[in-house]
């Protein structure tokens, strides 16, 4: 009966599914988009780039174009072109924070885009940002990082953002390393051990909150918000497996704001279920001066940002389970021979067995924990030794 | 061969038996059929006899040889046989006896008692008939007396005594012609002298009785379910409804039809056979809720025995919310909308239940793949009073337990529901009766750990239905009406929260009906309190901070009068007119609206197989369904007009030809029609529709357009029956003010969501022998309109959407192909129960019909489109229906 009521269940699921789906739709692009919000008081920063086709491969356009903010009473702070094609800074340090402000575009063409003026969207201070770890049937399963904050002006909309660092190890720490230059004495480069605790084992990477993160206590008694969930690792990623770093930013948003970057993350996480909203598009408070119908995508808050960092320690946490490698191997062969046959395959020197006068040789994401996009920069203030 | 040796067994005994005794007789132990026997060839007795199939009684009669029939008829009128004679010669029959005509007893001695016993007859008791062969002498009889006479009675199911609604009762020869009631009654006027009068319905097998019409006076006939010959097709004059019917766009279905329709995972569903018909559309598999005309899904009033179901869908929309062994017939009225009905500016539908099985007990028993359900029917006093109860429920939640959580996405969510309907009819006299309904619903859904959908439909009715005169009938319905929604959102302690909302009503109806000869009125008044629920959001859990809140209830009173008349003006041309007066009056704030509506429509027959109909009708409708979903759904929010919502309104204008070919087997239609909608409520672009206390800022008024034209070739009988449908249609909205940019589509007309230009239908059923049959189900419709995204950006580390005009894309074209073999059970009467065993396949060929595409960047660099497909492969399913 098990059986079949195993067959039915499974059935029933397989009869719904989700398919590829590559229509033609044609597309438009070319409208300005601006990201980036006024921060009274400080350095703000500012992308200009362009829509792009549904279609299209390639990378963001960025735009050119002049730009400045504006306070109520006729004060422009001029913006500067920033690192990248299509970014801008404006130092604001100093400015009121009771007066409205606006961001103006002029691009190349004469085309004009403001802002609608607002003021600093209110505050809020990050009480605490800690984890919680998730355990079950006796496991740590994984943790959450949480964060409590409130706000004693009556914000009650909020966006987040937040950069983290980790480090991470290869699976198997290497003694040698392959050197590629080639000299008379090897034409195909060497084998040549670490010295001086320099390693292929310790790794850092760094990411960028990637979409919008909202959060609100619109439906609450109180502007607080306690041990807000702010994301969950599995106690498998390897984000978790020596030492993790989130340095957070949260920006009190105005209910406008809030609603449309509201809008804008759910139509883009729209999934075609059966319950889920009619996607459609809404307008920020961009406008185009000359051309009011011209759709500009984005919207400038006005707010100040605060931050909060947290370090989690998996020597603390003890939360780590380093998943199975499959197809770990390596291979003993004598160091000189087989280089350009190992190095070909993508393997790396993993130990150097000089009494049995052999190196082995391991798949470089075994032994090379650059190979996972990892970098050996270590972060300046990392709080470890570990280099 | 077995009844030829108990007969002369029987011979044998009762012989021995009168000879042991020279001058009395004795017989022992007999039933009755062979006591009859005996007085025919042992007595010599002319007795004329119909044998009670219930009758298992054995007779013993001990007389002397010259009263012994007299002792054994008395012994057949003990057993509650009626008894005449008339000419020497003796009929035995009994009032429970199905097949013949039950007659009072003395009915032959009119001689005399005379005229005024005949009289008498005619204004207390129907004459039963059925027997086609037999004249019916009806009224009292008067020579030389000429003019035109009334035949009044209840037309009922032969086997289990249930009301026949929609029936054509029709005299060929003068084109007169009525339908039955809700309560199968009818009225008839003839001219006095001899006739036939004809009777047909969907599924039933015509009858046509000679009637010998002296004056006015009533005859109740009793109709049997059709068993399609299987050597030729039947000419029926059912199919000619439709040319003596001035109304247009009506869709009528009988439960043997919906049960034969091929459905996913095999549950006979009432709905999905509604969208077989043409006209009708759904926005996509598993959606609940269907257009009707190029009208929203909120526009059709959905009535089960007068109560109005909100949501009509069960497992979010897999499957309808009614129970089809507890289902008589359906209509849908999708253009002349009666004047009776009000509220909604699309359609109708219009769902009655069985009153319950007047002679003997007997129920259902089914299971499916999803469900399992049951029915019991039968008589609380026999004759006056008759219960139904049917019960739904599902056991998905186990067969979604039994995911192995890596497997789907469907696992750890749950799904369930469960219905009930109670029903009690109960007769007071031959004029006079009372029903009471009750329906139940409750669905309860989660597709994750963290939200959770209910919702449930309660409902209750008693109507009280009266024949107070020979002309004029009555109805007089209150009841009670509620739907609530739940949702319940937990993923953050101290923000989780239930919503609530709902929609409550109290209505009472009266509606009188008039046969006037040539005009037929329906007149009544209607009133409805409207008690609303917008919204109630409650902390969820110890640990929730949610506030408490409450949107101001919404109240309301809508009073409708309305009257029509259906006028024959010649035997070829008809015309109905009518017109309704409906006064909405929103209390806290007050503001009162009042909409006149007209309902015209009119026929003209050049010859019995060809017709041609216009018609016209206005509606209005002053509570609005509020969604920014595909379908129907329980996050979706009801608000009554106020001072800033304005009721919608609508007119549609149609016109139909009828042709009837292949010697009446063959019914072709081709109707057309165009319709205008104003008021109807669309959201703005980012509108907030759940909690909003001020919902109003973010809808915007639109208008709408429809027109289309449909057509259809039905075929009722022989052994390959069904319809085929093709439809082409449009429907448009557009914003009825112009708002600058965010103006929905800058202003222009946009599809409908559920705009669906070309359709076609096919519903067949090909009957091997009376057991077996096979169905088949074709669909095909264009993709219905979508918003898609045209552009993309890079805004937070991914790609934002930017989307297109409302519904300017369309999704891939749907096709679906369904085939079910049905095996019915043997007609073995003596069988205690009877199987109904169906297998078969939804989507045969296993097309992955898009039910909506989507494209997400899913927080990563690549914009990818996908495609959902509710039942992308053959779906193969088995049920077992018994019936006992």
């Amino acid at each position: 009966m098990r059986k079949i009521a195993l067959f039915l269940a499974l059935a029933l699921c397989a009869v719904s599914c989700i398919y590829p789906y590559n229509a033609e739709v044609g597309g438009t692009g070319g409208n300005l988009v601006v990201e980036g919000d006024i921060v009274v008081g400080s350095m703000s920063n500012f992308a200009l780039s362009s829509l792009m086709p549904l279609g299209s491969n390639g990378s963001p356009q960025p735009v050119e174009a002049e730009l400045w903010v504006e306070d109520i009473n006729g004060a422009h702070y001029e913006g500067v072109p920033g690192e990248k094609k299509g970014e801008y800074d404006v130092n604001l340090h100093g400015a009121d924070t009771s007066l409205e402000y606006r961001l103006c575009i002029k691009v190349a063409g004469g085309r004009d885009y403001c802002s609608a003026w607002a003021k600093p969207s209110g505050s809020c201070v990050i009480d605490k940002l800690d984890y919680f770890i998730n355990e079950s049937d006796g496991r740590k399963q994984g943790l959450y990082v949480r964060m409590s904050m409130h706000s004693e002006d009556g914000t009650q909309h909020f966006r987040y953002r937040y950069v983290e660092t980790w480090e991470y190890t290869s699976y198997w720490r290497a003694d040698s390393y392959y050197d590629p230059e080639i000299t008379e004495d090897s034409p195909n480069g060497t084998v040549v051990m670490f010295s001086n605790g320099e390693n292929n084992y310790y790794c850092w990477k760094t990411a960028s909150s990637r979409g919008i993160n909202l959060a609100t206590t619109e439906t609450m008694g109180v502007n607080r918000l306690d041990d807000y969930p702010l994301f969950y690792y599995e106690a498998t990623n390897d984000k978790m497996s020596r030492l993790y770093r989130l340095d957070l930013e949260v920006y009190p948003v105005s209910i406008e704001s809030y609603r449309y970057l509201e809008h804008i993350r759910d139509v883009s996480n729209y999934d075609g279920s059966l319950f889920a909203p009619i996607p459609s598009e809404v307008r920020g408070n961009l406008r185009c001066v000359t051309d009011d119908d011209e759709i500009v995508y984005g919207y400038v808050g006005t707010s100040s940002p605060q931050k909060a960092r947290i370090y989690i320690d998996n020597g603390v946490t003890m939360l780590y389970v380093r998943p199975e490698m499959r197809d770990a191997e390596y291979e003993a062969v004598a160091p000189e021979d087989w280089l350009l046959y190992y190095t070909s395959r993508n393997w790396r020197p993993y130990y150097n067995d000089l009494m049995a006068g052999e190196c082995n040789w391991a798949p470089a994401r075994c032994v090379d924990c650059t190979y996972y996009g990892g970098t050996k920069n270590r972060p300046a203030d990392w709080p470890n030794q570990d280099k | 061969m077995k009844k030829i040796l108990s007969i002369a067994f029987l011979m044998l005994i009762l012989t021995c038996s009168a000879a042991k005794a020279q001058d009395v007789l004795e017989v022992k132990g007999v039933p009755s059929d062979s006591l009859v026997s005996y007085l025919r060839t042992n007595m010599g007795a002319r007795v004329y006899f119909l044998k009670d199939a219930e009758d298992k009684a054995f007779y013993s009669v001990s007389a002397p040889r010259t009263q012994f029939v007299g002792q054994a008829l008395g012994e057949l009128k003990g057993k509650g046989y009626t008894v005449s004679e008339y000419d020497g010669a003796w009929f035995v029959s009994s009032t429970a006896a199905f097949g013949r005509p039950v007659l009072p007893a003395g009915y032959f001695d009119a001689e005399a008692s005379g005229a005024r016993q005949a009289a008498d007859l005619a204004q207390t008791e129907n004459v039963t008939a059925t027997f086609q062969n037999k004249i019916y002498e009806i009224g009292t009889k008067t020579p030389g007396r000429t003019g035109k006479a009334y035949v009044r009675g209840y037309v009922r199911d032969a086997a289990s005594g249930e009301p026949l609604v929609g029936v054509s009762v029709y005299d060929d020869k003068t084109g007169a012609y009525t339908v039955t009631d809700v309560t199968g009654f009818y009225r008839i006027g003839l001219p006095i002298g001899s006739c036939v009068l004809g009777f047909s319905g969907y599924s039933l097998e015509d009858v046509k009785l000679n009637l010998e019409l002296w004056s006015d006076g009533g005859m109740d006939v009793l109709m049997k379910e059709k068993v399609t010959s299987l050597k030729g097709a039947v000419v029926s004059a059912e199919g000619r409804s439709a040319h003596r019917d001035a109304r247009m766009g009506i869709e009528k279905v009988r439960i043997s039809t919906i049960k034969k329709v091929p459905t996913a995972f095999g549950e006979a569903d009432v709905l999905k056979v509604v969208l077989t018909l043409p006209g009708v559309k759904s926005v996509g598999e598993a959606a609940t809720g269907f257009n009707v005309r190029g009208g929203a899904t909120d526009q059709n009033l959905i009535l089960f025995n007068d109560a109005t179901i909100y949501n009509p869908g069960h497992m979010f929309g897999v499957l309808s919310s009614f129970n089809a062994d507890v289902i008589n017939d359906i209509e849908l009225y999708k253009s002349s909308i009666p004047a009776e009905f009000g509220g909604r500016i699309s359609s109708v539908l219009d769902i009655r239940s069985k009153e319950g099985n007047a002679n003997k007990l007997t129920g259902t028993l089914g299971i499916g793949i999803l469900t399992s359900n049951f029915t019991l029917e039968g008589p609380i006093k026999k004759g006056k009073t008759t219960f139904i109860i049917g019960g739904r429920t599902t056991y998905s939640d186990w067969i979604l337990n039994m995911i192995p959580k890596d497997q789907s996405d469907y696992a750890g969510g749950s799904a369930g529901f469960s219905d009930l309907n109670v029903g009690i009819t109960h007769k007071f006299n031959a004029n006079n009766s009372i029903q009471a309904f009750g329906y139940w619903s409750r669905d309860r859904f989660s597709f994750g750990a963290d939200t959770t959908f209910r919702y449930s439909n309660m409902n209750a009715s008693i109507k009280w239905n009266s024949h107070f005169s020979e002309r004029h009938s009555m109805n007089l319905t209150a009841g009670f009406d509620r739907y609530g929604s739940q949702l319940e959102e937990t993923f953050y302690g101290p923000q989780a929260y239930t919503l609530d909302a709902g929609v409550q009503q109290y209505y009472l109806k009266l509606g009188f009906k008039s046969n006037m000869g040539q005009h037929v009125l329906s007149y009544g008044a209607q009133g409805i309190f409207y008690d609303l629920n917008p919204g109630v959001r409650n902390p969820s859990g110890e640990m929730s901070a949610v506030v408490p809140m409450e949107l101001a209830r919404q109240n309301a009173v809508e009073a409708a009068v309305y009257a029509s008349d259906s006028w024959s003006v010649t035997d070829k041309f008809l015309v109905e007119y009518g017109v309704r007066g409906s006064g909405f009056m929103a209390l806290n704030p007050s503001k009162f609206y009042f909409n006149p509506e007209v309902r015209i429509s009119g026929k003209y027959s050049f010859t019995k197989d060809f017709t041609l109909k216009a018609g016209f009708n206005s509606m209005s409708q002053a509570i609005h369904m509020i969604s920014n979903n595909t379908s129907i759904s329980p996050m979706d929010t009801w608000r009554l007009s106020n001072a800033r919502l304005r009721p919608q309104t609508g007119w549609q204008a149609a016109g139909g030809a009828y042709w009837t070919v292949a010697d009446g087997k063959v019914d072709l239609s081709l109707e057309g029609y165009y319709k205008r909608m104003y008021h109807y409520p669309d959201y703005k672009s980012g509108a907030v529709l759940v909690m909003n206390p001020n919902l109003e800022d973010d809808l915007v008024e639109t208008v709408g357009k429809a027109y289309g034209v449909e057509f259809m070739a039905k075929k009722s009988l022989g052994k390959l029956n069904g319809w085929i449908s093709y439809t082409w249609s449009r429907a448009l909205l557009k914003e009825a003010e112009y708002r600058g940019v965010e103006t929905i589509n800058g202003g222009n007309w946009y599809n409908a969501p559920h705009d669906k230009p070309h359709d076609l239908k096919l519903v067949a059923n090909y009957k091997f022998t009376h057991r077996y049959s096979l169905s088949l189900n074709v669909d095909y419709a264009t993709g219905r309109p979508v918003t898609i995204p045209t552009g993309k950006y890079y805004y937070a580390n991914t790609y934002i959407l930017a989307y297109s005009d409302r519904n300017a894309h369309r999704i891939p074209d749907y096709f679906r192909m369904d085939v079910a073999m049905n095996i019915e059970p043997g007609h073995y009467l003596k069988q205690l129960a009877h199987m109904t065993v169906t297998f078969g396949a939804y989507n045969v060929t296993g097309r992955k019909n898009p039910y909506s595409v989507y494209y997400t960047a899913h927080n990563t660099d690549q914009v990818k489109g996908y495609m959902l497909s509710v039942f992308a492969c053959p779906i193969p399913y088995v049920s077992l229906n018994v019936r006992f």
